[in-house]
């Protein structure tokens, strides 16, 4: 009798011991470093912000027909251009060709089409931006123009890959070419507005641009949202409780956490270096891979803040210095200047970000609209010629954009349609003859 | 007799119930203290190539992240410096101390480990127990000492003294920054001495198989510094290791993140030389305090190209371009 009562207590202890267990176990949570815990959980994306794909983000800046009788035509409305693109994306091409000899493909007679993209791109792009047949294999070159016959007696070859510095062009055919050419012709016939004639105008290394005669571009204003920089800090810094802030000068904040730094201008843009990345190694990155791991960086934190008529476009892929930059584009045209507000700029090192500097400031839809007489192109063509400013440039393009700056009194952005000009230091606003050049360039100089 | 049987069973049932939830709860424990699970085949990979990991440290350490700006001298500093005898001091922009011997002072190294103060500058220096020793120059006879805020911080121009001897090893000058805590973050679990040899040599291929550590030590480092001196001092490993060639050389490793510090550590007496020098050249006779200097009415102008001309011989002493 006594030994039962002596196992009743036993099981029951050890029933409660389960049950304590039991409950240790589940509320049991490893202290690590509980005070982190808010700052950790903090949004690591733009809540404005969206993702992009390679098929939207690599784009050309422009499009233009090559008619009969040396005329070079263009869509008024560039978003007709963006819709001509996406109708050959959805083209299946085949029979891919390499040709190394710099000779035979390299232009259709007339009439063409031509897409011209600001920068060089690897040619296994085409592959992710084209329908292509998962086997075929590209060639290891790269390509900035693609020409596409407008001839509907071509049997083949109807789309050639070209490089502007190399020899190299790849060739494809395209699946159905007549019913794909008549649909880009008729994407052409239907414009209601009439066509722009573009002028050719030859630049630095036998290179030819096209330059939009008589086109009529709006000046904009817009409303402005800032961007925060909060989640900035969580995406770049590994533990954003170390940062600390400091303003440097008035409106310049810097966040460092000793090793990293981030600096944030006035609102408006940031620049982030991480100096403990800063030792250059050799790694090679292909093209491709540098534009993925770039995409999906910004992807990861909803980093494309554009919206409406806006909206970033690849604008350059640096493979030896492996940065990738994607410039505003507003209604097609890019935005030129300042780059501090129209350029998301991101370099690698060691498979890490080791620079980036991106806007902050997300443009509402336009709400004043002003006429803006350009000069026309015979006039630029004859300045380039004739100022001693040019004459001693290399010029490596010329184009059409826009120029971005701040209103009076920080209340809104403007955008203001300008010839570009662009040399070996970059992009800079086309300085009429008539115009004392320095003057000019100071008063441009303080925004 | 059933019931009894039936209990017994019950028993016997959860005392393994039981014993299995202890064995999770401690397991559930100890995953907390392993916050950095290391690869054990690394890390014997490591020793079989490695020699010297024997005298790591190998508990696991805890320290702060210290915000910390430049300390700039206050009045009681000032009196204190003031009271040093035998020197003539000047202080620029209230921040950087340049302090000229009237008569040299021979000062005793022999016996002063790397890490350690200086005894034999107790009395000569503002605040000598801050500082501890780093390493003589031999080719321009400098001695550098590191400021110490619990830990030494390497390499850092805001809190530095620079001693340069004569030929007969005597002290004839120097110049001296000095960084205040501003804020201390809670403590971080750091990562051990064997991670920071692991990341040289696995990630960063610069230990190579066959090298000796020498030496580690925990102490701060940070790369960025604000234009008014704030930083974030960050928890440093610091490991000494002899290569194949007999060389010795010290590499820096994050505590926290474990990342390497990729710098050019032989300019640092240069470019904080040459920073100095520039601060000369830019400062105004406004910012400029003397203390206990002898002559009366000196020129401030005169002394400032004096300072610039001294400097700038110890820029060009052959020496401090290695």
């Amino acid at each position: 009798m006594k030994s039962e009562t002596v196992k009743t207590v036993i099981l029951a202890c050890l029933i409660g011991l389960s049950f304590l267990l039991t409950l240790a176990i589940w509320n049991y949570q490893p202290n690590i470093e509980p005070n982190d815990d808010n700052e950790e959980a903090m949004e690591a994306i733009f809540t404005n912000g969206e993702q992009e794909t390679k098929k939207n983000i690599v784009q050309p800046f422009n499009v233009i027909y090559h008619l009969e009788g040396n005329e070079h035509t263009g869509y008024a409305d560039k978003s007709k251009e963006k819709q001509l693109y996406e109708q050959m994306q959805s083209w299946s091409l085949y029979d891919f060709n390499t040709d190394y000899s710099g000779e035979g493909l390299q232009k259709y007679d007339s009439p063409y089409v031509e897409l011209i993209f600001p920068t060089e791109l690897p040619a296994d792009i085409i592959a992710d931006v084209f329908t292509v047949d998962e086997t075929t294999s590209l060639p290891n070159s790269s390509f900035d123009r693609i020409y596409v016959s407008l001839n509907k007696d071509i049997s083949e070859r109807q789309v050639i890959f070209k490089s502007a510095q190399s020899d190299i062009t790849i060739s494809a055919n395209i699946q159905n070419p007549e019913d794909e050419i008549n649909e880009v012709l008729n994407t052409y016939n239907s414009g209601e507005e009439s066509p722009i004639d573009y002028i050719p105008y030859e630049v630095n290394n036998d290179q030819v641009v096209y330059l939009p005669n008589k086109v009529d571009m709006k000046e904009l204003a817009f409303r402005y949202r800032i961007i925060p920089i909060e989640p900035l800090k969580t995406v770049l810094f590994t533990n954003p409780s170390n940062v600390i802030s400091a303003e440097e000068i008035p409106k310049v904040e810097r966040f460092t956490d000793g090793d990293r730094e981030m600096i944030y201008y006035d609102e408006k843009y940031m620049e982030f270096t991480d100096m403990v990345n800063s030792d250059i190694t050799e790694e090679n990155l292909e093209g491709t891979e540098l534009l993925d791991q770039t995409l999906k960086f910004i992807n990861d934190h909803n980093g494309w803040t554009s919206e409406g008529k806006y909206e970033f476009v690849l604008s350059e892929l640096n493979q030896s210095s492996k940065t990738v930059q994607f410039r505003r584009v507003y209604s097609g045209f890019p935005v030129y200047k300042s780059n501090e507000l129209s350029v998301i700029s991101v370099t690698w090192n060691n498979q890490n970000i080791y620079k980036y500097s991106r806007p902050l400031i997300q443009l509402d839809d336009a709400y004043q609209v002003n006429k803006k007489t350009l000069e026309d192109v015979d006039s630029i063509i004859s300045t380039l010629e004739n100022s001693p400013e040019y004459k001693s440039k290399t010029i490596l393009d010329v184009a059409l954009g826009y120029k971005l700056e701040e209103g009076e009194f920080d209340q809104y952005f403007k955008l203001t349609p300008t010839w570009f000009i662009k040399d070996y230091s970059g992009w800079s606003e086309f300085i009429p003859l008539d115009q004392k050049v320095g003057g000019v360039h100071n008063a441009m100089g303080s925004n | 007799m059933q019931w009894g049987q039936i209990k017994t069973l019950f028993i016997i049932c959860f005392l393994i119930l039981d014993v299995f939830l202890i064995m999770q709860f401690m397991d559930s424990r100890e995953s907390e203290l392993g916050l950095l699970p290391r690869d054990s085949t690394n890390e014997e990979y490591l020793r079989l190539n490695v020699n010297g990991l024997d005298d790591l440290l190998d508990e696991v350490r805890r320290a702060p992240l210290i915000t910390a700006s430049r300390n700039n001298f206050s009045e009681e500093d000032l009196s204190t410096l003031d009271a040093i005898p035998n020197q003539e001091k000047i202080i620029i922009n209230e921040n950087i101390i340049f302090s000229k011997l009237i008569t040299p002072v021979e000062i005793n190294l022999a016996d002063v480990d790397k890490g350690a103060p200086v005894e034999s500058l107790q009395g000569k220096l503002l605040n000598s127990g801050n500082y501890t020793f780093w390493e003589k120059d031999e080719d321009t006879n400098i001695v550098i000492l590191f400021q110490n805020m619990g830990l030494p911080i390497y390499f850092n121009k805001n809190g530095v003294v620079l001693i340069q001897l004569n030929d007969d090893d005597e002290m004839v000058s120097y110049i001296q920054t000095e960084m205040v805590e501003k804020n201390k973050s809670e403590e971080k679990v750091l990562g051990k001495a064997i991670d920071a040899v692991s990341t040289l040599y696995h990630n960063q291929g610069i230990i190579k198989s066959g090298d000796t550590v020498l030496d580690n030590e925990l102490g701060y480092h940070n790369l960025v510094t604000s234009s008014d001196g704030e930083q974030v001092l960050n928890p440093t490993w610091r490991i000494k290791v002899e290569n194949g060639n007999e060389e010795e050389q010290n590499y820096f490793v994050n505590g926290i993140e474990g990342h390497y510090y990729p710098r050019e550590w032989n300019s640092f007496l240069e470019e904080t030389i040459t920073e100095f020098l520039e601060v000369v050249k830019l400062t105004t006779t406004d910012n400029i305090e003397l203390l206990s200097v002898s002559e009366e009415e000196i020129d401030k102008a005169e002394l400032i190209d004096e300072m610039i001309a001294q400097l700038t011989t110890t820029i060009g002493n052959n020496g401090v371009e290695k």
